[in-house]
């Protein structure tokens, strides 16, 4: 419905007083300059023309190929289409993309999947060779190609369209962090490494390109946008220094130990509580998440000398035995729970009055009744990462969305 | 002296622009992937018949949830109905999340209602 009728009053209306949600609708549409009530009288009434009625399919193939152009041309092109980051790309030519393409067995033309910038948008496809055109574009290599691949197979978009500014994260495990020589050391998030850093960006070049993503106003509307989107947290997660008992992510999630694996993630933002060193790390974790919203899952990402003191001075021989001490040692009161957080008002209690427990049970505690803060332990996720530079850890409002094999797209 | 300054620079003004044409026509095309992915096919729905009065008829304002924004509805209601009084407005809340389906709605509305309006935003 091309022609689908819409007004506008200024934004916003949440909390706003009656006094001037009636003052805005007897004013003039910000969009049209037209009065707001006229304007909804129309949408029931004005007569349909002859476009409001047509049926059939109105077809967009994509052309293969650019107009053949001199290079500065070329890259002024994409720069000026939206069809990259902001920073220079490397031209997809014919050639750099067959060769991309000896990356993987997959042939060219072979469906890899279909990505959206959030649920209610369309959903656009993507071959082996439209993903190879944005590897070149990240500067990637063949041999970092089935990674992205993985990837794209997700379906997962880097650049999910929220007015709240979504990041997201890329996590890689299995033996192609170390073929591909990633970095989960000293700086395992900073700009030092090649496979980090081209496979965080293909991400976001994907999330543009082959899921009309990063129109900004039509197609992303993050309000302040968050800077995360440029490179996706991309990291390998440390698993030669987890000690025994503690399982690598993508072993919990039902993986092999030698399987190579993509995980992705999605939160807004990580940050670094102060911490007592003359306390037990484990015991200041609850006090450490109280800045995280209850409606929020939890990642911690932990150098490998905090785990190794988590594991031989405070006695937690894994992941998932941490995980459940958070789970239920960590709280928020009913009263915080019911007035304090936007996306429980939002999310959670509609579901709640529908009956969806423990929301429905919850809801009809007292208000100084304590609560669990992260909703399940399977909200609550644990990532090695560093160089064992400091006893440091970041704990965001990450949470897990899914995993893809590498293997598969070797 | 100052004469023989302003041709010369005259001849420069005049060979910058020749000298870079000259230089990019000689740079080579090359042909590159566009790297944009499949949009499906769009589905034309045509759109409902148009109402030709209001009198006599039920119109539903339907308020997907917002949290605190369910007094711009009200306030909306309170206006059609005073404008155009022989309409019955109809305030409802859908349920659950702004993210979830409500059948329910949709058939009643279907069944009773003439038109709906629909509030998307917050």
């Amino acid at each position: 419905m091309p022609n689908q009728r819409f007004t506008f009053v200024p934004h916003p209306i949440t909390g706003v007083p009656a006094e001037l949600c009636r003052k805005y609708l007897q004013g003039n549409s910000p969009v049209s300059g037209k009065p707001v009530l006229q304007e909804i009288i129309g949408g029931l009434m004005d007569p349909l023309t002859a476009e409001d009625t047509k049926k059939g399919f109105i077809e967009r193939p994509t052309p293969r190929l650019v107009e053949p152009d001199t290079a500065d041309r070329l890259h002024r092109l994409f720069l000026d289409n939206g069809w990259t980051d902001g920073l220079p790309v490397v031209l997809p030519t014919e050639a750099r993309v067959a060769e991309m393409l000896k990356g993987t067995s997959r042939k060219p033309d072979e469906l890899v999947g279909r990505m959206q910038p959030s649920s209610p948008h369309e959903l656009w496809s993507y071959t082996v060779e439209k993903v190879a055109v944005n590897a070149v574009m990240a500067g990637a290599t063949p041999e970092q190609f089935p990674v992205i691949l993985a990837l794209a197979s997700t379906g997962q978009p880097s650049l999910f369209t929220s007015t709240t500014s979504f990041a997201r994260m890329v996590v890689v495990n299995g033996p192609v962090r170390n073929e591909i020589k990633m970095n989960a050391g000293i700086g395992a998030l900073g700009p030092f490494n090649h496979s980090n850093a081209v496979i965080g960006r293909a991400w976001t070049l994907m999330s543009i390109n082959l899921a009309a993503g990063a129109k900004v106003g039509e197609t992303y509307m993050g309000s302040q946008g968050n800077n995360f989107n440029y490179n996706n947290l991309c990291m390998p997660e440390n698993e030669e220094e987890l000690p025994p008992g503690w399982k690598p992510f993508h072993v919990q999630h039902g993986f092999k130990p030698n399987e190579s694996v993509v995980s992705t993630f999605n939160g807004w933002g990580f940050t670094h509580p102060d911490q007592s060193f003359g306390k037990p790390f484990h015991t200041q974790i609850p006090f450490w998440l109280q800045f995280v919203s209850p409606f929020s899952p939890v990642t911690l990402l932990l150098d490998p000398t905090i785990i190794k003191q988590l594991k031989e001075r405070e006695g937690f021989d894994s992941k998932e035995q941490l995980i459940e001490w958070i789970h239920k040692n960590t709280f928020v009161t009913v009263g915080d729970w019911l007035d304090n957080y936007y996306s429980v008002q939002n999310f959670i209690l509609p579901t709640g009055k529908q009956g969806r427990e423990p929301f429905a049970s919850w809801m009809k505690l007292p208000r100084d009744a304590k609560i669990p803060q992260i909703v399940s332990p399977s909200n609550i996720h644990i990532l090695s990462v560093g160089g064992g530079t400091n006893l440091f850890w970041q704990a965001g409002d990450f949470g897990y969305l899914s995993s893809a094999s590498v293997d598969k797209w070797r | 002296m100052k004469k023989k300054t302003g041709i010369s620079l005259i001849a420069v003004i005049l060979y910058v622009p020749l000298f870079f044409s000259v230089s990019e026509a000689q740079e080579p095309k090359i042909t590159v992937f566009n790297p944009l992915g499949q949009p499906p096919a769009i589905a034309r729905v045509p759109m409902a018949p148009r109402l030709t009065t209001l009198e006599g008829k039920t119109i539903y304002i339907v308020d997907i949830g917002f949290t605190d924004t369910h007094q711009f509805f009200t306030e909306m209601q309170k206006l059609l109905s005073a404008k155009y009084p022989k309409t019955n407005w109809v305030v409802r809340i859908k349920a659950g999340t702004y993210f979830d389906d409500d059948p329910k709605l949709w058939a009643e509305i279907k069944e009773k209602g003439h038109g709906m309006i629909m509030g998307v935003g917050h």
